[in-house]
Parts: structure tokens; sequence; C-alpha cells
């Protein structure tokens, strides 16, 4: 296989989400702004409670989890046209290629990781305006790009496996409520202090309270690194798992 | 001289017999989930510059068989080969074939430019190399007008003349097209029948699968008749005509003649009366016991006056009949679902639903 034929095909990728700006970057980001602008307000008090253990306003300590709430809305993407792709036949014609279809699925969530880490960037800066604070700018650009790329293709491996088992469009989007347990059984909103002991168990086994610990720790100007690897191991096993599901989806689908 | 001549010829016809066929299958089976087999046991061939036919109705298997050949399929069991490659290796096989499916395999948000750039890179190529090419195929395909309009507002018509477009981008030595002409305008139709002669000219081979028997009769060397995933019969339109069926002799009368003179004059011969209508009289003749001539002067003689006559060769439609026992209607194939409104690559209109 030609390295020429990526850059194509990449670029392709990346022109279609921003043709479909609507669905690509305008939706996913709506429910981020809204916890930076109202939930982050109308739950400000919150730190004042015994426990909370954060000096810092509200939407400083729920900036990570917005960041990675985009990430998650925005991780459909490659499922979606991968979906359209088996429908219209275009997979077909990527199959004619020399292009396999392992790399052709890498490519478009290289694609989606350049519009994710977009979309960190882009949080990082709105909560600011929103009162978050950033102590160290470019930590928190880095670390906030980084996180919600490697997250989001992790997590969206999940419904690009759905996708392509099942050729359709709905199927994607019937996955995307699970970002909302996913998130509330984390520390992404309220410290690991203030939750029942049971989801406490649960929010220990979930990659996303690291992540936003070492998001809150990077914007604080001192990287945690325990949290920043537990973190990075998360991401990697959640990464694994849906390549193995994708893996699978992919041999059935050569089979069929 | 004459001897080096001959010599020499027979060295060409051995090479050329050395040659591996362009498209060679043997006992391709594809059963689906569910036992479903879709093609049981098709062996076919195409040689080069040969066009060949598989003609069937929907669900005949003519996709599954034609999905094998261009690799996209893996058979239960059987082998297939291209260029004497076999179709497992597909890396080596899919730069020689060109494919236009049924499904016409476009993105909706791409511009028909774009799919030309996309295509050239997925077959290795950098644009500019084959930019010309791309060029003169627009213009032959009548393209024009909608190259830089995204596909999604295409017609199907349209769409099928980009895929076909597509399929040709690179100068593959195969083709196979999974119904071609579906969609296309009587016009567009007749235009793809002046391409797929062209490229039959220039030492193309290709293998399509189509439900329309006038498509086939016209452009085929061979066909294969399919039907419920196997293979009924094959070879040339002519030969398989002759296989099953007399040719109608049609005749034009003076004036209108009576019944009983008409039966009296064929009293005896092997003919039937397929039709009789005022002037005009079809007569089924077995030429193997009796000459058209033979028929026309016993009419003569009974002082039936004859203004013109032609004998019709039986359609394909009569050979399908003949092995299958129903004939071969073609239906209305859908529009490709990709239609996304009239969105431009100017903005504006639907978004994905």
């Amino acid at each position: 296989m030609e390295v020429s034929i990526l850059v194509p095909m990449y670029w392709r990728a990346v022109r279609e989400a921003l043709r479909v700006s609507v669905a690509t970057i305008v939706v996913p980001l709506v429910l981020p702004l809204f916890m930076l602008t109202i939930f982050a307000q109308l739950f400000s008090s919150i730190t004042s409670i015994p426990g909370f253990g954060q000096s810092n306003a509200y939407v400083s300590y729920v900036a990570p989890a917005a960041i990675l709430m985009g990430a998650m809305l925005g991780s459909p993407t490659t499922g979606i046209s991968s979906a359209m792709e088996l429908q219209t036949g275009f997979l077909s014609r990527i199959q004619m290629s020399s292009l396999s279809m392992f790399t052709n699925l890498q490519v478009r969530r290289l694609a989606d990781a350049t519009r994710l880490a977009a979309f960190g960037l882009m949080l990082t800066a709105i909560a600011w305006i929103a009162g978050a604070e950033i102590k160290d700018w470019p930590l928190a650009l880095v670390a906030g790009m980084a996180f919600a790329a490697a997250w989001g293709v992790a997590y969206g491996g999940l419904t690009l496996s759905v996708c392509l088992r099942t050729a359709n469009i709905e199927t994607a989007q019937a996955l995307v409520p699970l970002f909302f347990p996913i998130l509330f059984m984390s520390t992404a909103m309220v410290p690991l202090k203030m939750m029942p002991t049971w989801l406490q168990d649960i929010a220990r086994y979930n990659p996303v309270s690291y992540i936003c610990d070492a998001l809150r720790s990077a914007q604080m100007g001192s990287l945690d690194l325990a949290a920043t690897e537990k973190a990075i191991v998360g991401i990697l096993t959640v990464a694994a798992i849906t390549q193995v599901l994708i893996w699978l989806a992919e041999r059935k689908l050569a089979r069929d | 001289m004459t001897a080096v001549r001959t010599v020499s010829a027979t060295r060409e016809s051995q090479s050329a017999s050395e040659q591996p066929l362009p498209v060679e299958a043997m006992r391709l089976t594809k059963t689906y989930a569910g036992n479903v087999k879709a093609a049981k046991d098709i062996s076919l061939h195409a040689g080069v510059g040969e066009v060949v036919g598989v003609v069937g109705p929907n669900g005949a298997g003519k996709s599954t068989t034609l999905k094998m050949l261009a690799t996209l399929l893996r058979p239960t069991s059987g082998s297939a080969r291209i260029c004497g490659i076999p179709t497992t290796e597909t890396a080596k096989v899919r730069p020689l074939i060109g494919v236009a499916l049924q499904d016409v395999g476009l993105d909706p948000l791409m511009t028909g430019c774009e799919h030309f750039q996309v295509q050239a890179a997925i077959n290795g190529f950098r644009f500019a190399q084959v930019e010309a090419r791309a060029a003169e195929l627009v213009d032959q395909f009548s393209l024009g007008s909608y190259v830089k309009r995204y596909v999604g507002a295409y017609s199907g018509g349209t769409q099928r003349r980009l895929a076909l477009a597509l399929a040709l981008l690179t100068d593959p030595k195969v083709i196979i097209f999974d119904e071609p002409s579906a969609g296309l305008d009587p016009r567009a139709r007749q235009d793809l029948l002046g391409i797929v002669k062209a490229l039959k000219e220039s030492g193309r081979t290709i293998v399509f699968s189509t439900q329309y028997l006038e498509e086939a009769d016209a452009l085929c060397d061979r066909i294969y008749l399919i039907d419920g995933g196997v293979i009924v019969a094959n070879g040339s339109p002519d030969s398989l005509k002759r296989k099953v069926a007399d040719p109608t002799l049609q005749l034009a009368l003076d004036h209108p003649s009576d019944d009983h003179r008409i039966d009296a004059a064929l009293a005896g011969l092997p003919v039937d009366v397929v039709d009789r209508n005022g002037n005009a009289l079809s007569l089924k003749v077995d030429e193997s016991k009796v000459k058209p001539t033979q028929v026309l002067l016993a009419l003569d003689g009974r002082g039936i006056a004859i203004k013109g006559f032609r004998l019709a060769p039986p359609s394909l439609d009569d050979v399908f009949f003949h092995f299958t026992q129903r004939s071969l209607q073609p239906e209305p194939l859908e529009k490709p679902h990709m239609d996304l409104g009239t969105r431009t690559h100017r903005g504006g209109g639907k978004r994905w639903k």
C-alpha cells in the first residue's frame, strides 16, 4: 500500500465532517456549552458543601467533564460514515483498492481525532470564558486536545463496531445516551468522597475519573502524573476492547 | 516463405492459447447465512476482447457471481482467476479490474470531481497521472455539468454514469459491470452500448450482468443464462436461439386470406400457425424438415399472393423461457439510497438525518 493514498483519504474524511458541520461540530458542542454556562452556574454552590474539597469555582471542576462530553458526543462520526459507506456501497470501492479496511478506518479515526482535538481546544477556551481557572495555558491546551482526541477515538470504537455490524446509522444514534452514565459514574461531576459507596467503586474503575483528574491538574499547572498514567492505561484498555470489537465486525463483514 | 509464415502463425496461436484467460470461474458457490445458496457451481470464462453477459432475473445470483469475480465476496467453494491470478490474491487482481456494481458505491458528500481524485488515489495513482483520462470520461459520459456538484444531488442515472466512468479511470484490462444500464434513460443506454462496443474493440474483456435481453443480444459474444443461482444455459446469442427454437416465418399477404385456404396450403407441412391477423400471417417452421421456400411455394400454389416475408429468429426471451419455463421481464431498479436532497458544494440543503 502506498502512503500517498492515506493523505487524500484523510482529507476526504476531514472535508466530509466539515460539510456536515451541523451534525459533526455544532450538535456535539451544544451540551458541553450548556454544562459550562448553565449547569456550572446553577450548581456553583456545590463547592461549599463539606467534603467537596475544592476551593475553585465549580466551572473549573466540571471543565474536564465538558471536554470529555464533547469528545464522546462527537465520536460516532466514523461509525456513522462507515454505516453510510456500507449502505451506498462506497466501502466496496475502498475494498477494491490496496487500502485495507483496517487502514481505511484508522484514517477516518485520525480525521475524527483531529476534530475532537479541536473540540478540546475550543472547550478549554470556552471554560475559561465561563469562569474556569487556567493557570498553565500550554499544558491545559495540550492535555485538553490530547485527552479529548484519545478518549473520543477509543470510545467511538464502540459505535464503529456496531455500525460495521449493522450498517445502520440509527444504531449509532441509539448509543449516544451512553455518555450520560459513563460521565456521571465518574468523578467528572463531584469528587469521589461525595458519592455513595457503591458508586465510588464504579468511579474507581472508570477511566473518565482519571482523565478528569489529569485534566484538572493540567489546568492548574501541575500535571498529576499518577492520574495521567491511570488515564492513559484506561484509554488504552478501552481502545483495545473496542478495537477487538471492530476487528470482529470487520471479520464478519469480510465473511458475509 | 509460406512455410515460415505457417510456423510463425502456429507459434502465435500457441502463445495466444498459453495466455491465461482474462476471466475464469470454476464451480463458484456462495452460501449465505441460513443456508441460502445464492450461486451454485457457477463456471464461466471470458476471453481477451470478449463481452460476456450474465443474464437472469432479479435474485438469480448475478450480483453474487460478479462480486465473487471482483474479489469482493469470498466464494464458499470453487475458485476464480483473473488473467490467471486467483481472486484470493486480491492485491494482484484488483489493479487489473474495473468494477461498477449495482450499488453505485458513491459518497453523497463528495463531488464527482473528488470521486475521480479519490478513485485515482485508491488505485495508486496521483490525480495528475489520470487527469486527462478523467476529462475524457467526463465528456464520454456527459458528466461535465455535474462534476462540481455533490453526488447526493445527482439523479440515479447520473450516479450510474459516474460509477461507470470511475470503473474505467485506470484503463483496466477486465471490466465487471453489474446491471450497468439500470436506471439509465433510453438515450444513455444507447450511449452505454456504444461505450461497451468501443471498449471491446480496444481489447478489453467485459463481463456484465443484465436483465435486458436485447442489450445482451446486441453486445455479448457469449451469454450465461442464470436462474436460481444456477447457470441454465450458455453460448453465443445465436447458438442459444438455434438450440431452443425454430424461426418464425412472418408473411405479409396481398389480401386477407380465408383460413380454409391457408390450412389447406399448409396441410402436411411441419409448420405451426402462430398468428393470423388480416394480411399478417406468422408460422413456426421446423427447418430440419422443411425449408421456408417450400412453405412459400405451397401458399402460392393455393393462390395466396405474398407481398413480403421475413424469417425472424427466436428471441432470447424464447431461450430463457425454454430453460426456465418463465419469461424474463426486467424489473425497475430502485434509486440508490443516497438521496440527501439537492445540496451542492456551495452549501445549503438538508443535512445528515
